[in-house]
């Protein structure tokens, strides 16, 4: 299991497609404390840390997953794009072991991105928007990057899922996205239907980052509950059906 | 000798397809064994298999005389269908992953890989820029590292220029005679096969229709003078009492094949003419793997 996570974080460390993600991401928290300044600048309000709130939404909402998503994708859907893994299976590498290895690299990617994009916008926040810098400031960027952190990988479990499940690159980019901004509507009829509580659509909203926001309450144990249904129910899914299946 | 394969009834069926049929195929260790067999026959599905990449729908497989085939594997390296290569990557990143994957630590490896197969130039260039060969060529390295003690190569010459199939051709030759390497070879140039293939296995519609050793396929395919006559029993008889030999094979009644006197036909004609045996031709037959290759799926083969 080693000798493959160290493959994959080879591979994902000398892919160009990780750090094209990390310079967009940074780019993309630029724009949003750029376009804060402006929009202060032009409706005269002086406190800029008012409309902070509103962008960090916007930020941690799509600022980290669509890179995380077409990262994730180009890095890990080229295997079976190329048949590449096909080699490791052949060695005796068995195939819950390349998934276990994928999903390691793919936890960490969430936390490089998540890492890159917050304290980008932390660092910015204090450089260009003068915000008071402080040791509860760097607390607080912290407990938000972590409660971040904890939303995403959940986010990140699905999206490997799919990866694995449909194989294909687009494919899996439209439905991570499409997952991501309306899974709700699908999973609140599946449970109206079946007369059940709104347990999956609660799941769902507590791996949206619009529940985190800086500063604000944070559940720590839904997020942490919610993380870990999404890997076990995941990774079950995704070891099912590997075995099952020929590798093509 | 060891078993380094051995299969039992091996089958594998894709709904209404039956790829391989009941094969019972044995590979000894330090055998260069080639699979032959049309488009289709079932030779690509019998290699995955092998390398746990299909599952048999039944029978078993035997590796490294262990019957748990998925513990021995990490002693093989596969390159099948067409070279599988990460195209995010170039050359050498490709070698340095799957070196790690595989568990080679060896300092220097991966640079003894890519001079082996003669990549070394070429090791920073991108896999989407290299040519089929290159391809090819970084895919057999692959298969290399961790110098597996059994190798399956499914069309390891595709792609390549008659340099590269020469070169290709010497390496394995070179790790059948210095490391042993057992080696399971698929390909479509006949003739090349045939320079370094000790076994054969002839796959006709999923079945394992023929298995030879060299020495059996020289036999079966050896040259020959084949002798149109008039009676073919009587030039059997002048055969034997002009020319001192019984090393022939009457085929019909009119045609007989001589395995001696190949290479001095003159004195054939002579003792023929003496013998009152009418000679209405005399063709130097020698028969290639190609050859044999085609009477067997054709059926003109014994098996």
């Amino acid at each position: 299991m080693l000798k493959v996570t160290k493959a994959s974080l080879y591979k994902m460390f000398h892919d160009r497609a990780l750090w094209l993600c990390l310079v967009g991401t940074v780019a993309w928290a630029m724009i949003v404390i750029t376009a804060q300044v402006m929009t202060a600048s032009a409706r005269g309000i002086s406190d800029v840390s008012q409309l902070a709130n509103r962008w960090y939404g916007f930020i941690g909402l799509h600022s980290i997953e669509v890179p995380l998503i077409l990262c994730a994708v180009l890095l890990f859907s080229s295997e079976y794009r190329d048949k590449s893994w096909r080699l490791l299976i052949a060695r005796g590498i068995s195939t819950t072991n390349f998934y276990v290895s994928k999903l390691i690299c793919m936890l960490l990617l969430t936390v490089i991105i998540s890492f890159t994009s917050i304290m980008t916008t932390a660092i910015a926040n204090v450089v260009i928007l003068h915000a008071p810098f402080s040791m509860a400031y760097v607390g607080e960027v912290l407990r938000f990057f972590v409660a971040e952190c904890l939303a995403h990988l959940t986010i990140a479990v699905f999206v490997l899922t799919v990866i694995f499940l449909v194989r294909r690159g687009e494919i899996a980019v439209m439905i991570s996205l499409f997952f991501m901004m309306y899974g709700y509507v699908i999973l609140f009829g599946l449970e109206e239907a079946f007369g059940i509580d709104a347990i999956l659509t609660d799941a769902w909203a507590y791996s949206q980052t619009a529940y985190v926001e800086f500063g604000g309450y944070v559940d720590w144990l839904r997020l942490c509950v919610t993380f870990v249904c999404y890997l076990v129910v995941c990774s079950l899914l995704v070891t099912c059906f590997l075995k099952c299946r020929d590798i093509e | 000798m060891s078993n380094i394969v051995k299969t039992n009834g091996l089958t594998k069926k894709y709904r209404n397809l039956t790829a391989v049929c009941d094969v019972n195929m044995s590979i000894e260790k330090g055998d260069i064994y080639a699979l032959i067999g049309e488009n289709g026959a079932g030779k690509s599905t019998l290699m995955k298999m092998l390398s746990g990449m299909a599952k048999p729908t039944s029978g078993d497989i035997v590796l490294f005389e262990n019957k748990h085939p998925e513990v021995a594997r990490y002693r093989m390296g596969c390159l099948i269908d067409s070279p599988a290569l990460d195209t995010r990557l170039n050359v050498r990143d490709n070698l340095e992953m799957f070196a790690r994957a595989f568990g080679c630590d060896r300092e220097g490896e991966v640079d003894e890989i890519l001079e082996l197969v003669g990549m070394k130039k070429h090791q920073y260039k991108a896999i989407k820029k290299t040519s089929l060969g290159m391809k090819q060529r970084t895919a057999i390295g692959i298969a290399l590292l961790g110098s597996p003690d059994f190798l399956i190569l499914d069309e390891p010459m595709n792609g390549l220029d008659p340099m590269g199939i020469q070169e290709i051709r010497q390496l394995l030759l070179k790790l059948n005679a210095e490391k042993k390497t057992t080696i399971l070879i698929s390909s479509h140039l006949l003739d090349e096969v045939a320079k370094v293939a000790t076994r054969y296995g002839f796959l006709k519609e999923g079945k394992l229709i023929c298995e030879l050793s060299e020495e059996e396929l020289a036999e079966k395919s050896r040259t020959c003078l084949k002798l149109k006559v008039s009676d073919a029993a009587k030039a059997a008889m002048v055969c034997e009492k002009e020319l001192g030999t019984q090393n022939f094979e009457v085929v019909d009644a009119q045609t007989i094949r001589l395995f001696d006197f190949v290479e001095d036909s003159s004195k054939v004609v002579t003792a023929m003419v003496q013998g009152g045996v009418a000679l209405e031709e005399m063709v130097h037959v020698g028969e290639s793997l190609e050859e044999f290759f085609n009477d067997l799926m054709t059926g003109g083969a014994e098996k």
